[in-house]
């Protein structure tokens, strides 16, 4: 019966505290009920906040990180070659799994958005 | 080196290797640069330098430290070299020109191997990438 809400929160692994509150869906609550809706709700929505702006931080590291040995490159200060060259493929995939998840995030919006009601 | 982001392990170690077969290679052009430096007997012959490779603590390979060839050198006979003693002896670097050659096709290779990962890594991004479109 509770299967289907740790399914939907498939990034929460990390809220696994939350549990000790499932033996509270006892019968007497409605399972779809106003409680549980927000407890999932919160917990994954701040998750996912979190995992996005971790997420933006790292990228925003990696991308400081690729600029840096440009401008180095640039001036004549860059010690190795393959420094750059690693650093700036980092940014470029990090960049592009950003920009991936994104678009997922925005086509999962977009499907619930037009559920037939 | 990548701010502790693990999805790029890959790419981290083999720049690691890259770093380490560049060291190399500086070292084996620097050797055999000076392979013709006569220095007179009264002091050290031009030391050959050979990096020495450690494995890294949770992956890639590091410099430690140089090891240097025989500060005594190989006596050889040039009377007509300026440098020379008065029994026409100079020292010339203990560098076998075979063994230095022999060295930059591994170190070389050995940087084309890491360079190799680096492609596959940036492939299987790609094809990471690409779940779910």
């Amino acid at each position: 019966m509770t299967v289907p809400v740790p399914g939907i929160t498939m990034p929460t692994m990390p809220t696994m505290p939350t549990m000790p509150t499932m033996p509270s869906l006892d019968p007497t609550n409605d399972v779809l009920g106003t409680g549980a809706a927000q407890a999932v709700q919160g917990t994954s929505g701040t998750d996912f906040a979190q995992l996005l702006s971790q997420g933006i931080d790292n990228l925003q590291g990696l991308q400081n990180n690729a600029s840096n040995l440009a401008v180095q490159a640039a001036t004549g200060d860059l010690d190795s070659i393959q420094d750059y060259t690693v650093a700036s493929t980092e940014a470029s995939v990090a960049t592009q799994l950003a920009v991936t998840l994104r678009n997922q995030a925005v086509s999962a919006f977009n499907q619930i958005m037009q559920m037939q009601i | 080196m990548t701010g502790g982001y693990n999805a790029f392990q890959t790419l981290a170690i083999a720049n690691t290797s890259m770093g380490a077969h560049q060291t190399w290679l500086d070292a084996l052009a620097d050797n055999i640069a000076n392979i013709n430096t006569y220095e007179p007997t009264t002091g050290n012959a031009f030391q050959a330098q050979y990096p020495i490779f450690q494995a890294r603590e949770g992956g890639g390979v590091d410099v430690i430290g140089v090891a240097d060839s025989d500060p005594q050198g190989r006596m050889v006979q040039m009377p007509d070299n300026p440098l020379a003693d008065e029994n026409g002896y100079v020292r010339a670097p203990d560098i076998d020109m075979a063994s230095e050659m022999g060295q930059i096709i591994m170190a070389q290779r050995g940087f084309q191997a890491a360079t190799s990962i680096t492609r596959s890594a940036q492939t299987e991004y790609d094809t990471a990438l690409q779940i779910g479109k």
